[in-house]
C-alpha cells in the first residue's frame, strides 16, 4: 500500500488531484503532500468546463452554489463557434441531445434528410440548450425524461485560479491526512536501480520522500518528462496552432450562458464570460501568423478594459508517450496538451484522476495498471484530437494559408474513416469510452457544413412534407419552451445573493458521455 | 412453383430499379435475417429472396437470450413470452456457484475509486447476508430460453407477410466472375440474381467461394464436437455438450449453469473455430453462422447475427458506393466476433481446455488478477460488470484490490453499494 503520495504542482490539476485523493483516502493512512511555489504562476486558461465537472464536484460532496460563488462562475450551455464554417456564420455546439431519437433511429438522420429537402433550420436549432443560450436564459435540466427540458446539460465558466484556491481550502480544512508545502523543487531523487522517484528536494533544503508521485507541474513536466524521460508525441501535424495570448477584461455578460470561439485567419479567439470579468485569448499558429499580428488582431476584437498584462503561452499539441512511468503519473499539462477549443483541459485532468483512482493498485507492482492507464489515456487524447480536427477540417474556409493547409492536410485515419462513413452512409460511428457522443459529432459536423450523400430510407415513414412539417413544429416547440425560461442573470443573482433558488440536479453523464 | 419463382426472380431483377437481396441459409438465421431486413428496409422497398437450404442439427437447438434483447430477436420473443411458450431463466451473478454474471446493467461507480463489480465482489465476499443477486436484474426482463425452430417458424411467417419470397432448395451453386457473385443456381435449376447476397448458411457456403476462412489458433480455441440431448424434466430443453480436442468435456446451454458430463454421444464431426476476415466483400455479406463458426456457448452466433443485421440495416441501400460502409461493417463484425471468442476462450482456459489466452484476455486477466480491475472496451455482449462475473466463473481470482478499496472499510463499501442498488 502506498503510504506517501506527493503531488508536484498546484494549479487546477494539482488541486483537483489533491481534493480527489484526500476525499477518497480520508479514512486511510495515506499521507498526501502537495508541493507548490507561489513564485511559479499557473497557465490558468482552463476557464470553460464541460458538464462532467459537475460529476467530479458531486463526488467530492461539494455544494454547487458554494462552488459557483467561490469561482465567480456562470452557467455554460455550450460553445458558440463563429466564422468557422465561413466568415459571418455561427452555430452553437450545445450540451445535450440532438433533437430526439425515434424508434426508427437517431434524429440526425431526419435532420439530414430534411436539410437535403431544403429545411432552412440548422442542426443546432434542434437543441433546447442552443435556444436558451442565444436568449440568455437558464434553468436546471428537468429530471423528467419525457420533458424537452431534460434533454440538455450544463457546465460552468469559472475562474480556474479561484477553483484551485477553493479546492485548497477544501483540502486544508477538511482532511487531516493532507499537507501543503511551499517551495521550488531543486532536485528529484531517484532509486538508482529502478529509476523510481524516491523524493524531491526543495530550494529551502527540505527533502520530501514519497512512494508515489503525481506530476502536475504543467508544461515543464518536471517529473514525467525531465526526470523519467517520457517522450512527447507531437500532434501539431493535425493541430498546428502553437501559441496563445490571454488576458482578462472587465466587461461582463450576465446573460451569455455560453463560451465563444471565433475563428480568424490563423486560429481562433476565445471569450469566456465569468461573473466578474471575461476571459479572453487568441490561439494561433506562428507558422501562419506572427506574434505581433496576433496581438493586433486580438486587441481589435477585445471588449472592455484589460485587467492584466498579456500572457503569451507557447504550446504544441502533444501527449506524452506514457502518462504513467515508474511510480509517477502526470496529470494535466505535464501529460499533454490539446488546445482548449472544446474546453477539454480540465476534463482531461478529471479523467486522469478518475482513471488513476480506479486503477491504482493496493500494492507496489503496478505494471499492469500502468499499461491500462496509458492505453486509456491515449484513447482519450486521440478521440479529443479527432474531434478538434473536425472543427478545422470541415469548413468552407480557404481564405488564408492556414485554412488552406488545414483543408488539405492528411487526417488521422480514425477521423478519416469516421467522416467518410458519414458522407457515404450518413452514419455516425459511436463509441462507449471517450469523450463526445453521437450528438456532438452530429452538431459539429453538420453545423460546420459537412454533408452526407445519404438520405436514409429509415426516415421515410414520413413523407417529405410530413418530415418538414414535423421538424418545423418541433422547432417551434423548442423555441417556445426556451422563451418561457428566465434569464441567466436572474438565476445568478439568486445564487450569488443567497436568495431562494432551487437545488441543482444530480449530474447526468448520459447527456455528454459516460466516463470511468 | 419452381418455374414461377425462377421467372419471378429474373423478371424483377431485369425490369426494376428496386434493390434485390438474396439471403441464403437455413433455420432461424435465414428467417430472422429475412424478416428483420424486410422490416428495417421497408421504405427502401427491396425485393428479398430467402433461399432456404435444408436445416441442420443446430437448427433444432434451444438458445437463450439475455436482456436487454437485441432489436431483431425481441419482437418475436416478446410475443412468444406473452403467450407463455417460453421459459424465463434466472441469470447468475458472480456470487453464484456457477459464477456466471450477466447484465449488471449499471454504469455504477460506487465511489470514484471503486467500480460496481469490484464493490460487489467485496460485498459478497465479506457480508453473509449481502444480496446474492443484483437488484437491477429484477427491474429488467429475465433471460429467455427459446426454441430456435419455433422462433424460426414465427419469423418465417413474418417474413412471408412482409413479401419475402421463399425459395426452398437442397443446395446452391455459386456463379461468380472475378470474385463477385453473379448469381446462384439452386439444386432444382432456379437461378437467383441479386444486388446483394447475404450468406447466413452454415460455414458460409457463398462467401467460401470468394474468400477463404481464417482459422482461430488451436491454442486459443481447440477443435470441438457437439453432442445434443434432451434434458428430461426441464421443459423440452436440449443440452449441448461440447467435447474439445483434449477429450475433456464441458456442457453448457443448460441456461446459466455450467456442469460437466463424462458421457455423451458425439456423433457429429469435429468443428474448428473459423471466420471470414472480410464478412462484407463485394456484393456478398456473411452474417452469423455464415460469417464464423465458434462453439456456441455464452454467446451464440445468432447474437452476432443480430448485431450484424442491425448494422447492416443502416448501411445497405443507402448509397451505391459502399467502400466505407464495408469497412465499418467489417470492423464491427470482427469486433463482435473477437468478443465472443474472448468469452469462450476465457472459459476454456479457465478449465484448462485451451492453452492460450487471447491477447485481449491476457490484458483482462492480468488487470483482474492484479487488482480486480476491468478493462474498458467497446463491449456489446458482455458488459464491463459481466466480465467480472466471467472471470470468477472461469476460476480467476484477484490477488489484490485497488488502493481505494483496500483503504475503505467493508461496511462503507457495503453501504455505498446498497445505496447504489437501491437508487
Amino acid at each position: 500500500m502506498i503510504q506517501k503520495l506527493v503531488i508536484v504542482g498546484g494549479g487546477t490539476a494539482g488541486w483537483m488531484t489533491a481534493a480527489a485523493f484526500c476525499h477518497l483516502f480520508q479514512d486511510s493512512p495515506l499521507q498526501i503532500t502537495l508541493v507548490e511555489s507561489d513564485a511559479i504562476g499557473t497557465v490558468g486558461v482552463g476557464e470553460a468546463t464541460i458538464p462532467h465537472l459537475r460529476y467530479f464536484n458531486e463526488r467530492l460532496g461539494i455544494n454547487e452554489h458554494e462552488f459557483m460563488r467561490a469561482t465567480n462562475a456562470t452557467f455554460k450551455l455550450g460553445i458558440m463557434f463563429s466564422d468557422w464554417r465561413k466568415p459571418g456564420h455561427s452555430y452553437i455546439h450545445p450540451f445535450g441531445e440532438f433533437g430526439f431519437a425515434t424508434s426508427h433511429g437517431p434524429f440526425y438522420h431526419y435532420w439530414s434528410r430534411a436539410h437535403q429537402l431544403g429545411l432552412e433550420l440548422a442542426a443546432d436549432e434542434f437543441s433546447i440548450a442552443t435556444h436558451m443560450a442565444r436568449l440568455g436564459r437558464f434553468t436546471y435540466p428537468s429530471q423528467n425524461d419525457s420533458e424537452l427540458l431534460s434533454t440538455f446539460s450544463y457546465a460552468f465558466h469559472i475562474d480556474a485560479a479561484r477553483y484551485a484556491v477553493f479546492l485548497r481550502q477544501y483540502c486544508e480544512k477538511t482532511f487531516r491526512n493532507f499537507s501543503r508545502q511551499e517551495g521550488k523543487i531543486e532536485h528529484v531523487l531517484q532509486d538508482s536501480s529502478s529509476g523510481d522517484i524516491t523524493g524531491i528536494k526543495l530550494d529551502s533544503g527540505l527533502a520530501i520522500d514519497g512512494d508515489f508521485f503525481i506530476d502536475c507541474s504543467g508544461f515543464s513536466s518536471l517529473l514525467l518528462n525531465k526526470t523519467l524521460g517520457a517522450k512527447p508525441l507531437d500532434m501539431s501535424e493535425y493541430l498546428p496552432c502553437n501559441s496563445a495570448i490571454a488576458v482578462p477584461t472587465d466587461e461582463t455578460y450576465p446573460d451569455v450562458p455560453f463560451s465563444r470561439a471565433t475563428a480568424h485567419a490563423a486560429g481562433w479567439q476565445w471569450r469566456i464570460p465569468l461573473r466578474h470579468r471575461t476571459g479572453n485569448g487568441c490561439v494561433y499558429s506562428t507558422n501562419f501568423m506572427s506574434d505581433s499580428e496576433a496581438e493586433e488582431l486580438f486587441h481589435k476584437n477585445l471588449a472592455g478594459n484589460k485587467l492584466a498584462d498579456l500572457n503569451l503561452i507557447r504550446f504544441s499539441a502533444r501527449r506524452m508517450d506514457a502518462s504513467w512511468k515508474n511510480n509517477c503519473v502526470a496529470i494535466g499539462l505535464s501529460s499533454g496538451f490539446l488546445e482548449p477549443l472544446e474546453s477539454t483541459s480540465i476534463h482531461l485532468i478529471q479523467v486522469a484522476i478518475m482513471k488513476l483512482t480506479e486503477l491504482l493498485p493496493n500494492g507496489k507492482d503496478w505494471r499492469v495498471e500502468r499499461d491500462e492507464f496509458n492505453r486509456q489515456m491515449t484513447d482519450e487524447y486521440e478521440k479529443i484530437r479527432d474531434f478538434l480536427v473536425l472543427h478545422y477540417h470541415v469548413t468552407e474556409r480557404e481564405d488564408s494559408e492556414f485554412w488552406r493547409y488545414i483543408k488539405n492536410m492528411p487526417l488521422p485515419s480514425s477521423l478519416e474513416q469516421r467522416m467518410n462513413l458519414i458522407q457515404e452512409a450518413g452514419i455516425i460511428d459511436t463509441y462507449q469510452h471517450g469523450l463526445f457522443l453521437e450528438s456532438s459529432w452530429a452538431y459539429v459536423y453538420f453545423c460546420q457544413g459537412g454533408q452526407s450523400n445519404a438520405s436514409h430510407h429509415r426516415t421515410h415513414h414520413l413523407s417529405d412534407q410530413e418530415l418538414l412539417e414535423h421538424l418545423r413544429k418541433f422547432h417551434a416547440e423548442i423555441a417556445k419552451t426556451a422563451q418561457s425560461i428566465g434569464k441567466q442573470s436572474d438565476m445568478l443573482n439568486r445564487i450569488y445573493g443567497g436568495g431562494e433558488v432551487e437545488k441543482w440536479p444530480q449530474s447526468a453523464m448520459s447527456l455528454y458521455g459516460v466516463f470511468s | 412453383m419452381a418455374s414461377v419463382c425462377h421467372e419471378f426472380v429474373w423478371g424483377i431483377f431485369m425490369n426494376s430499379t428496386r434493390i434485390t437481396i438474396a439471403i441464403v441459409g437455413s433455420g432461424l438465421s435465414l428467417t430472422l435475417s429475412a424478416a428483420y431486413l424486410a422490416e428495417k428496409l421497408q421504405y427502401l422497398k427491396p425485393i428479398i429472396l430467402a433461399v432456404q437450404l435444408p436445416e441442420d442439427e443446430s437448427d433444432e437447438d434451444f438458445s437463450f437470450s439475455f436482456p436487454p434483447f437485441s432489436e431483431p430477436i425481441s419482437p418475436i420473443l416478446r410475443q412468444q413470452l406473452a403467450e407463455s411458450s417460453l421459459r424465463k431463466i434466472d441469470l447468475y451473478t458472480p456470487s453464484s456457484p456457477a459464477g456466471l454474471g450477466f447484465n449488471f446493467s449499471t454504469y455504477g461507480v460506487v465511489s470514484a475509486g471503486v467500480s460496481f463489480p469490484q464493490a460487489y465482489q467485496i460485498c459478497v465476499q465479506n457480508v453473509a447476508d449481502f444480496p446474492k443477486y443484483d437488484r437491477f436484474l429484477e427491474e429488467k426482463a429475465p433471460g429467455i430460453i427459446y426454441n430456435r425452430k419455433s422462433v424460426a417458424d414465427d419469423y418465417r411467417r413474418l417474413a412471408v407477410k412482409k413479401d419475402v419470397v421463399l425459395i426452398p432448395c437442397k443446395s446452391v451453386q455459386v456463379i461468380k466472375d472475378e470474385g463477385k457473385i453473379i448469381s446462384l443456381e439452386t439444386s432444382d435449376g432456379q437461378r437467383v440474381t441479386a444486388d446483394y447476397f447475404i450468406d447466413c448458411s452454415a460455414k458460409g457456403k457463398l462467401m467460401s467461394c470468394v474468400q477463404e476462412r481464417v482459422r482461430v489458433s488451436d491454442e486459443i480455441m481447440p477443435s470441438w464436437s457437439v453432442a445434443r440431448k434432451r434434458i428430461s424434466g426441464v421443459s423440452s430443453a436440449i443440452s449441448c455438450t461440447f467435447k474439445f480436442a483434449s477429450s475433456q468435456m464441458i456442457s453448457t446451454i443448460n441456461y446459466g449453469h455450467t456442469s460437466y458430463e463424462k458421457t455423451a454421444d458425439f456423433n457429429g464431426g469435429e468443428a474448428n473455430a473459423e471466420y471470414f476476415q472480410f464478412p462484407w466483400l463485394g456484393n456478398c455479406i456473411a452474417v452469423g453462422r455464415g460469417f464464423a463458426e465458434i462453439p456456441e456457448f455464452l454467446i451464440d452466433l445468432n447474437r452476432i447475427l443480430e448485431k450484424q443485421l442491425m448494422v447492416l440495416s443502416w448501411l445497405i441501400g443507402v448509397n451505391s458506393q459502399t467502400v466505407y460502409s464495408e469497412r465499418h461493417f467489417n470492423t464491427l463484425s470482427n469486433r463482435y466476433l473477437d468478443e465472443a471468442v474472448d468469452a469462450v476462450n476465457l472459459m476454456l482456459c479457465g478449465v484448462g481446455f485451451a492453452r492460450e489466452l487471447t491477447p485481449s484476455n491476457q490484458r483482462r486477466i492480468a488487470l483482474f488478477q492484479s487488482s480486480a480491475g476491468t478493462v474498458k472496451e467497446n463491449n456489446v455482449f458482455i458488459s464491463e460488470n459481466s466480465w467480472t462475473g466471467l472471470f470468477h466463473a472461469a476460476g480467476y481470482k484477484p490477488t489484490n484490490t485497488n488502493a481505494f478499496a483496500a483503504s475503505t472499510s467493508v461496511n462503507q463499501i457495503v453501504g455505498r453499494t446498497k445505496s447504489l442498488i437501491s437508487r
